[in-house]
């Protein structure tokens, strides 16, 4: 063989090669850093080809459904790859990636949007990771949270859709928080299945019947903790200060559209009624409702905004109305 | 269900009528016994709750390429849904199709030269149309089209259209379901209007989404053509002696109100345009007394003119067909 010959070997060898190294994926972004692959046992293979070489035996630690699994015999047409088996799976490498940095001893990866987060607890709860679940949940509930309204409404529909129960009821009430429009909702609404929207549609309906009933029972002076107002000289004796009754009667009026708007805040009330009164007092020298707030504003905002939000937290995204809090029926209006 | 009762089942069904109707005629009667037991049967459909049909291939290979293909391949060869099992007793070729036998009944009148037959209910009529579509049975689709357009009262209507729009869905029949979204165009498309009217119950996100996205897209093609009416064509110039004229000689208020179809479709309304110009004839700043005799002829071609412009541009917008998931397929079934 002469020298030329073995120059073009070498390349076509070489060529081979690089062709060979390019038709693999590059996985080493994708594998958790700090990963010990060796004594691998089992290939993970995500649903966009990129294998993990991980041990059964962590699996079967975290998961009771990998323990089941690999107590099986081994089918004999299994797949092997470097005389390992291969395990192909539903879930994307990005979210392997991340559950594997929760099963390993290695730094933990929890995605730091709302939606990939719920992708990972969803994974976690198919393969009944309990431990991982509880870690995931205390990350989101800390630290996450969906910011926009399309984020909000996409949570709910991935919540719902993929079974994950506190995150669906949790991201409906963070839904109130926005108007349910078309506009807000955008793409988000086609993630949100048929049932999933009907559910969502009648929770808002039923907390905007308790908001309802409940700012219409503030109303009443002649209980608490409206009727501490009576005396205003800018009202007549009996009524509640006009600017007080606007707050409320304001909101009432809005909620006869809970779609297009967002649902009241316990939390904005205390302001509201803040600038409401400064304003109040600067423009008439109210000495009695100046000298109220001081004596029981605090107590007032107080137990407002304690009603509001038990009239919210009444309402359950998940239960059909005529199972939510019996009980408490006669206080509430249900529709 | 055995098969020789599911026949039974199906025969006395189909002997009394679909609908309950005890009285058929003898030309019913024989359009049915033909469907079963065609004289010259040289092969069997057998629906997924096993209902025979013996059938003279010839129909069906000139109706399906589909089925032809089936018909006609090795008997090794099977689709998803279909099966090729072997000869039954009879000794006549069996395909096990996955339709139900009330479907396929139906849909075997628009193929053998009987009776057509449409199914009672909405939802299997929509399920027929979806079959021939599978089977893609050009013919027999135009065929059954036609056969539901002489329904009275027609099946997709104001009243239906959104029931129908989200079946039309989920069964892929783009032109059912262009045709329903339509007639949703006189229904306000807000959250509020439409959970007031009870019509967010029907339709899952991803459906009610698409249905926002269409509607948005007559307003855009609308606006874009109505403007081009207004400003352009000859169509809208119906009055040059009106007090206020447009750049393009168009009466000022009759250019708002077709600026105004864009934003609202319902607007396009001849009891709305009659509003708008006597709003105009008797009102501020200046009464318009040339207006008011503005000839009904005149008025007749505006509004024929107006009209094709509207037709045409929404004619022009396509829904997309969204494919549907469990969870959508849900809000269906309950």
């Amino acid at each position: 063989m002469t020298p030329a010959h073995f120059q073009a070997e070498a390349d076509l060898h070489l060529e081979n090669e690089m062709r060979s190294r390019q038709s693999l994926p590059d996985t080493s972004a994708l594998l958790p850093q700090g990963l010990d692959t060796h004594n691998a046992d089992l290939i993970m293979q995500s649903s966009d080809h990129v294998p993990f070489y991980v041990h059964k035996s962590i699996l079967s630690m975290s998961s009771p459904i990998f323990r089941d699994m690999f107590s099986l015999p081994q089918p004999a047409d299994g797949e092997f790859v470097d005389g390992l088996p291969v395990v192909r799976l539903a879930e994307e490498a990005q979210v392997l990636h991340n559950l594997l940095t929760m099963i390993y001893p290695i730094p933990s990866v929890i995605p730091g949007e709302y939606d990939k987060a719920l992708d990972l607890l969803a994974v976690s709860q198919k393969y009944d990771m309990v431990a991982i679940q509880s870690s995931i949940r205390a990350e989101m509930k800390n630290n996450l949270r969906p910011l926009t309204a399309a984020a909000t409404f996409r949570a709910y529909g991935i919540a719902s859709a993929k079974g994950l129960t506190p995150e669906t009821e949790a991201a409906a009430r963070l839904t109130l928080d926005f108007p349910m429009t078309f506009e807000s909702m955008g793409d988000a609404l086609s993630m949100i299945g048929g049932w999933a929207l009907r559910d969502l549609i009648r929770f808002r309906r039923h907390c905007r019947d308790n908001l309802a009933s409940c700012l219409e029972s503030l109303l009443d002076t002649r209980l608490p903790p409206i009727d501490i107002w009576t005396g205003c000289h800018s009202t007549t004796s009996d009524i509640i200060p006009w600017w007080l009754q606007a707050i409320l009667s304001g909101h009432i009026s809005d909620l006869h559209c809970p779609f297009s708007k967002s649902l009241l805040k316990s939390s904005s009330i205390r302001a509201e009624y803040l600038r409401a009164l400064q304003l109040h007092v600067t423009q008439t020298r109210c000495t009695f409702c100046s000298k109220t707030h001081v004596m029981q504003g605090e107590t007032f905002c107080t137990q407002v905004e304690k009603e509001l939000s038990k009239a919210l937290e009444m309402v359950s995204a998940l239960k059909p109305p005529f199972y939510e809090h019996s009980s408490s029926l006669n206080n509430y209006y249900y529709g | 269900m055995n098969q020789v009762s599911a026949s039974t089942a199906l025969t006395k069904t189909l002997h009394h009528g679909m609908s309950g109707s005890t009285a058929i005629s003898a030309e019913e009667s024989a359009s049915r016994t033909h469907i079963l037991n065609h004289p010259h049967a040289d092969i069997i459909l057998r629906s997924r709750d096993s209902v025979d049909f013996r059938v003279a291939k010839v129909y069906i290979i000139d109706s399906s390429p589909v089925l032809a293909e089936l018909i006609q391949s090795p008997s090794d060869h099977s689709g998803p849904n279909i099966a090729v099992p072997a000869a039954d007793v009879t000794s006549l070729p069996v395909v096990q199709l996955s339709d139900s036998g009330e479907i396929l009944s139906s849909l075997l009148t628009f193929v053998i030269p009987v009776t057509p037959d449409l199914p009672s209910t909405v939802d299997d009529t929509f399920e027929l149309l979806s079959t021939a579509q599978k089977y893609e049975m050009d013919l027999v689709l135009t065929r059954i089209r036609d056969h539901v357009a002489k329904q009275k009262p027609p099946l997709i209507r104001d009243e239906t259209a959104f029931h129908l729009y989200s079946l039309a869905q989920k069964y892929g029949l783009r032109q059912e379901a262009d045709q329903a979204a339509r007639l949703t165009l006189g229904v306000p498309m807000s959250v509020e209007s439409l959970e007031a009217a009870g019509k967010l119950d029907i339709l899952s996100g991803a459906l009610l989404h698409e249905l926002w996205r269409y509607h948005q897209r007559v307003r855009d093609y609308l606006s874009y053509d109505l403007a081009g009416f207004a400003n352009l064509g000859a169509g809208a110039r119906i009055n040059f002696r009106c007090v206020k004229l447009t750049s393009s000689d168009v009466p000022m208020w009759l250019h708002d109100y077709i600026d105004s179809i864009a934003g609202d479709p319902m607007l396009f309304n001849r009891s709305k345009f009659q509003t708008a110009l006597m709003r105009h004839v008797s009102g501020t700043p200046r009464i318009c007394i040339s207006c008011t005799s503005i000839s009904s002829k005149t008025i007749d071609n505006f509004w024929t003119a107006l009209s094709d412009v509207v037709q045409h541009s929404i004619e022009n917008v396509r829904l997309c067909v969204v494919k549907m998931t469990c969870n959508d397929a849900s809000t269906f079934s309950g």
